[in-house]
């Protein structure tokens, strides 16, 4: 399991407000299950096909101009990033926010390049500041109040300390104007590739996006292979869904299409699209869990989570949180077993826009989970004993001197960093009855 | 190729009420004007100095009378450098738009004049004008009016940039134009004039 349990009423609030602006947006669309359902389809069929979209892709991105690179892991794709960056004599880089990017690990290794690096996303700009992962896909601060950013702010850029959130927006996003035009390199994700023109899409809300894409002479593309859809023709669908279940909007403020090379003063701008594997084949060749490769990273997943809603995506400890961050852990991630971060209410199942069965896929988790192999064992044996109150009662002041005799590192082993064992009673209730006292 | 005939898009002004409503509803606010006169009306209306306009026949033409009106003297950049942007003091910017989807009040504006489009984001105020055939695209004549678009770059406009990154409170404007204004601009235009 990630970092220290920290329960924060802010992410509570904005995850209910999201998925309140999803539901009146949802509401007006009579069409919504119909677009589900054409959407799961699209992807179904690109993720069967996969290599023969991406092939198709590839040739198209290649007649435009376009400089394609596969990464078959992670390490490969920052050595990747590192020669392009080094070939173009890169010392300074802006990027638009991209968990694909947190996936591999870039900043830290672009910094130890020596390279400066400038996430022009507020929310992004400020989990950097902080030296924190974002807590959220698509809200990364979620985790952090006025009054911790405008003190991020004052101490590590040297601002005058203001605390509302407009003013704080202003202010970061006028210390970030000069660096799109310092940057040699601008370094995105996509949302959406269409196999059929070599078409990159990419939706955002501020614009830093746009300004990193196209003002350095250097822009590189960082996508996961299994964003491919045939033709911009099936876009108007994932349009339709992805903003929506999202941040509740009809479309986002922008929506790009790259498909030729950009003009700049010193000539054509020098474009590389890098096509990540990273795990993705081999979730692809598995019927049982390629699904989740359907994912648009909405994040809707992670608002309507009550796990979620009460530790945020910290909680994880995985570049991906929520349901869809269970999955994906085991295949694009660390392999680690999040499967316990699940009540199974389901609710992530019924919300996703491309009806990622979610809850089932989990529980198959689970099912196949070493660490829920032994705490099935343990509830098993629980059970046992406390079928048996006389053993249970023999064994009890042995359990009772094996709690006072913890130690803290053991507990925090079993109950969770940050978390404490309660104590127990000095007597148990069986015997304050037995000696007839008062129990209260 | 004009998107119009490629699309047999109506030569009459489509119903705009719905396009307007949308953008109303980003804080955008809707022109119609049926003549260069009312265009470089509103035009003056809107704008501030320093004011930058794309290189379009349409808008140096626009740019005449407005100046002849007492309006402010328009530039029309060909490309500028890294040092000219970050300069860059401009108050008010006028492009053309490829069309706009009154369905999601979205506009299109592509990079066929580059520096215009790469300044667009700084200034506080972005006047666009769209070709009123134009103006009443469903998101699939949206789309293939981008995948025919020859200079490689599109964007679909939604209202003003917006973030709600502190506190999920909503800021427009932050990293883009404070101001947009979208003007559908009703006289016949060659829509290869800016090629």
């Amino acid at each position: 399991m990630g970092g220290e349990f920290a329960p924060r009423p802010a992410i509570r609030a904005a995850t209910h407000r999201a998925l309140a602006a999803r539901q009146a947006i949802v509401r007006t669309y009579p069409e919504w299950e119909a677009w589900r359902d054409q959407a799961r389809a699209v992807k179904a069929e690109v993720i069967a096909h996969l290599d023969d979209f991406l092939e198709q892709f590839q040739r198209r991105v290649r007649s435009w101009g376009g400089q394609v690179l596969w990464a078959a892991d992670a390490a490969q794709a920052r050595r990747l990033i590192l020669d392009v960056a080094r070939k173009h004599q890169v010392q300074a880089v802006v990027k638009a926010k991209s968990m694909t990017t947190e996936e591999i690990g870039l900043n830290p290794a672009l910094s130890a390049a020596g390279l400066a690096v400038t996430e022009t996303d507020l929310g992004e700009f400020i989990v950097q500041l902080a030296g924190e992962p974002p807590a959220h896909i698509t809200a990364p601060a979620l985790h952090l109040n006025r009054e911790e950013i405008a003190d991020l702010f004052a101490t590590r850029l040297g601002l005058p300390r203001l605390t509302e959130p407009v003013q704080l927006s202003r202010q970061g996003a006028a210390y970030l104007q000069s660096s799109f035009w310092e940057a040699q390199m601008g370094i995105t994700g996509v949302n959406f590739a269409a196999a059929a023109t070599g078409t990159l899409v990419m939706l955002e809300n501020e614009g830093n996006l746009r300004l990193s894409a196209t003002i350095p002479p250097v822009h590189l593309a960082l996508m996961g292979i299994e964003k491919i859809i045939p033709t911009l023709t099936e876009l108007s669908v994932f349009l339709r869904l992805l903003p929506a279940s999202a941040t509740g909007q009809r479309l986002t403020a922008y929506v790009h299409f790259i498909s030729g090379l950009k003009a700049q003063a010193q000539g054509r701008q020098a474009f590389y699209l890098m096509l990540l594997d990273n795990g993705r084949r081999r979730l692809a060749a598995q019927p049982e869990w390629r699904e989740a490769l359907f994912c648009l990273r909405c994040g809707a997943c992670l608002n309507i989570c009550p796990i979620f809603q009460l530790g945020g995506g910290h909680l994880y400890g995985q570049t991906y949180p929520g349901a869809i961050g269970i999955l994906l852990a085991q295949f694009l991630g660390t392999g680690a077993d999040l499967s316990d971060l699940c009540t199974q209410c389901g609710a992530c199942s019924l919300i996703c826009p491309v009806k990622i069965s979610l809850a089932d896929k989990i529980c198959a988790l689970r099912q196949k989970s070493l660490q829920q192999s032994w705490l099935r064992l343990l509830v098993r044996a629980g059970a046992t004993l406390l079928a048996r109150p006389r053993l249970y009662r023999g064994l009890e002041p042995g359990f009772r001197f094996i709690r006072h005799h913890l130690p803290w590192s053991l507990q925090t082993a079993l109950w969770g960093p940050g978390r404490r064992l309660p104590k127990l009673a000095p007597r148990s209730y069986h015997h304050l009855v037995k000696q007839g006292m008062d129990t209260d | 190729m004009r998107p119009g005939g490629l699309l047999n898009l109506p030569s009459e002004v489509p119903d705009l009420s719905l396009l307007f409503s949308r953008l109303a509803e980003a804080g955008v606010r809707g022109h119609l004007v049926h003549d260069r006169d009312r265009l470089a009306h509103v035009i003056g209306e809107c704008a501030r100095a320093p004011l930058v306009c794309e290189a379009h026949p349409l808008l140096q033409a626009v740019a005449l009378r407005l100046r002849a009106a007492g309006g402010p003297e328009p530039h029309f950049p060909k490309e500028l450098t890294p040092d000219e942007g970050r300069a860059s003091t401009i108050d008010t910017i006028v492009t053309m738009g490829l069309g706009a989807i009154p369905e999601t009040g979205s506009i299109l504006i592509s990079a066929r004049s580059p520096a215009a489009y790469r300044l667009s984001l700084r200034p506080r105020c972005h006047i666009i004008v769209i070709p009123a055939a134009c103006a009443g695209l469903t998101l699939n004549q949206a789309l293939e009016v981008t995948a025919s678009e020859s200079s490689g770059l599109v964007s679909w406009l939604t209202g003003l940039s917006r973030t709600a990154d502190i506190e999920k409170t909503l800021v427009l404007g932050a990293q883009g134009p404070e101001v947009m204004e979208v003007i559908v601009y009703a006289e016949n235009i060659s829509w290869n004039a800016s090629r």
